[in-house]
């Protein structure tokens, strides 16, 4: 059969079917890729931020100073995938050994339920074979949805280029069988790379060794599901309250709730509708 | 659900070996969760809508709401509301036309707006929207056109006594009824469906927000038409027919403050933005003050003169149509300064923690 949309295919940016890879969703999961962030290690280097910003040829941020510690990146955004967080916490008690200074390399969490994904009206947003939450630019038409469905404030959307932006996990590296550059340049091993399921029994057994070595407060954060959320591909080994890194301590869906929301709005209008009804049809017989 | 233990200790155990180690209680409460900040860096990414939006919210849901009532009228009400069938209709299909325009000058690239429609995926609310808004603006274009078929042979044949309307013009009708009645009622609530369903604290699974805009699309709707045939060579007095117009009008309002209501009382202090903020004024003047106060005030001040009533009339239902506005404007903005708000945000996920 002829190709009906071939005339309009420059023109509307419409790609042939032969054209389109077909990027096979990991279904189980088993095939998962994902970072594990161990905090405890991190020295603030920056390196992994250095290493996103290189290899995925991502623009300056400017020159600004926050005073904010050494963080002058501050945010994740739509031109920093990697962001180190600095937590000074000088005035946790009256002795020395109690102050303490908290680094952590933030990173897109690589939901195993995305909201994002299930926000973008376009489908430029989907889980691609290494079961990571990836933005297609060549698709993404910039409605800004998936910027306020992130309940971690990780997307942002690009004014150069108008489509949003966000880590792909080093998307090509992996197809090379390549590390992601920030866990390939982070020389501490605080970011780690590899098969979810492998991170995951990785970083309790580091949790328990924390533990037992008199560090109480270690917990994962997004290691498994919540009642509030799905397992994130990218967790945290923590020693603070989440707030205390900016992340959110409970994450929710926005969909939670949706069709129940649906059915509030529609309700309202029927009644509405219902009830004009109601009355032209009085009104009419008088 | 089965949880790791080393997940599970969170927060509760956390408080306990910070005392431990420092020796000291630390104050509970709010105090505790402001020292857990970073900074003031915001921990959400603010919503890019702005005024496009806002007006898309109004005009579109004026629009749902004009031809519900047109239709209703049409179908229930028979010739005595044959005025409001055809106002309802013209407003409806003028009401829609900016409305894709709007949509696609607030994308970040407005040459792909047609990648919305290269799937159907009604988990996303802006995908179905994006459907249901092409599929209403089919329908209502259609009705109003159907509708200036009849008002030019209205005339011809009202001189000759003839039923103008044919058999397949009424199953047409039909078919278009029953396509556009649901997918209006669709698109007056989904918008606020759509701000509900993201992280903005300010909207974050509010569930009254929906019903607010639906109750809001029929009341600016119903004013639309309203103020349309205030203009209708009827002299100053109201016709009789006019008397349902009204009472909806009222209703849309009685269910709009409920809503309303409902989503401050639901939203707590996130609604800050909008009772506090630089967006208080337009929330509370616009939205309360015009939208539904001033509205109801004009409508009922007792007086003689046929021409008083009829400014009254038109100024209540000006006031009704810029309440809308407001509204719209008020929530799409005010969640705007609700994105950028760590505070807010702590506060949405400590309370979902519970």
């Amino acid at each position: 059969m002829a190709d009906m949309l071939e005339p309009y295919r420059a023109v509307m940016h419409l790609v042939r079917p032969e054209e389109i890879q077909a990027i096979q969703r990991d279904e189980d999961g088993s095939r998962a890729m994902g970072f594990f962030t161990d905090t405890t290690l991190c020295i603030g280097c920056k390196a992994c931020e250095v290493a996103c910003k290189q290899w995925n040829q991502l623009p300056s941020d400017g020159f600004k100073f926050s005073g904010n510690s050494y963080d002058n990146t501050l945010h994740l955004s739509e031109t920093t995938w990697r962001h180190v967080a600095f937590v000074e916490q000088i005035e946790r008690g009256k002795s020395q050994e109690s102050s303490r200074w908290l680094m952590m390399s933030d990173v897109c969490k690589h939901c195993e339920e995305a909201p994002c994904q299930e926000a973008c009206p376009t489908g430029a947003i989907l889980y691609n074979e290494f079961s990571d939450v990836y933005i297609q630019t060549d698709i993404c038409n910039g409605c800004g949805y998936c910027v306020v469905a992130c309940p971690f404030g990780v997307i942002g959307r690009s004014e150069e280029d108008g489509h949003t932006h966000k880590c792909t996990l080093c998307y090509d590296r992996q197809k090379g069988d390549m590390k992601p550059a920030c866990a390939k340049a982070c020389p501490t091993e605080s970011i780690q790379f590899g098969p979810v399921e492998e991170l995951r029994v990785k970083a309790k057994q580091r949790v328990q060794d924390l533990h037992a070595r008199g560090e109480q407060e270690a917990y994962l954060y997004g290691a498994e599901a919540t009642d509030t959320y799905s397992p994130l591909n990218a967790f945290f080994l923590l020693t603070d309250h989440p707030n205390a890194y900016n992340l959110p301590e409970a994450p929710k869906k926005p969909a939670t709730g949706m069709n129940a929301r649906y059915g509030f709005s529609l309700l309202a209008g029927a009644a509405l509708t219902v009830l004009s009804a109601v009355l032209f049809a009085r009104g009419g017989r008088k | 659900m089965t949880r790791d233990d080393s997940i599970a200790a969170l927060p509760l155990d956390l408080d306990a070996a910070r005392t431990e180690r420092s020796g000291k209680k630390r104050r509970q409460g709010g105090k505790a969760d402001a020292a857990r900040a970073y900074y003031d860096v915001p921990m959400l990414k603010a919503s890019l809508w702005k005024w496009e939006i806002a007006s898309y919210f109004f005009l579109g849901g004026l629009s749902t709401g004009a031809y519900l009532l047109a239709r209703m009228a049409a179908r229930f009400g028979g010739h005595k509301y044959e005025d409001i069938t055809r106002a309802g209709s013209y407003i409806a299909a003028a009401a829609v036309v900016p409305c894709a325009p709007l949509l696609i000058h607030d994308l970040g690239d407005w040459t792909r707006f047609h990648y919305m429609l290269r799937i159907f995926k009604p988990k996303s609310p802006m995908n179905l929207g994006a459907w249901t808004l092409s599929g209403y603006s089919g329908v209502v274009f259609f009705n109003a056109f159907l509708q200036w078929r009849k008002d030019r042979a209205g005339k011809k044949d009202r001189a000759e006594n003839m039923h103008p309307v044919s058999e397949a013009e009424k199953a047409l009708q039909l078919a278009l009824d029953g396509g556009g009645v649901p997918l209006a009622l669709l698109l007056a609530g989904y918008t606020g469906v759509l701000l509900s369903t993201t992280a903005t604290p300010m909207w974050a699974r509010n569930p009254w927000i929906g019903p607010l805009f639906s109750a809001s699309a029929f009341g600016t709707g119903a004013a639309a038409v309203g103020l349309a045939l205030e203009f209708k060579d009827t002299g100053d007095a109201e016709p009789s027919s006019r008397e349902p117009m009204r009472h909806i009008a009222i209703a849309a309002r009685v269910v709009e403050a409920g809503c309303y209501a409902g989503f401050l009382h639901s939203a707590g202090e996130l609604a800050r933005p909008i009772t506090k903020g630089k967006y208080a004024p337009l929330n509370f003047v616009g939205a309360v003050g015009a939208g539904l106060v001033l509205s109801t005030v004009l409508e009922n001040i007792p007086v003689k003169s046929e021409k008083t009533r009829r400014a009254l009339r038109i100024g209540c239902a000006v006031a009704g149509l810029a309440g809308g506005l407001a509204l719209r404007w008020a929530m799409t903005l005010g969640g705007r300064v609700s994105g950028t708000d760590p505070d807010a945000a702590r506060k949405v996920s400590a309370r979902d923690a519970q």
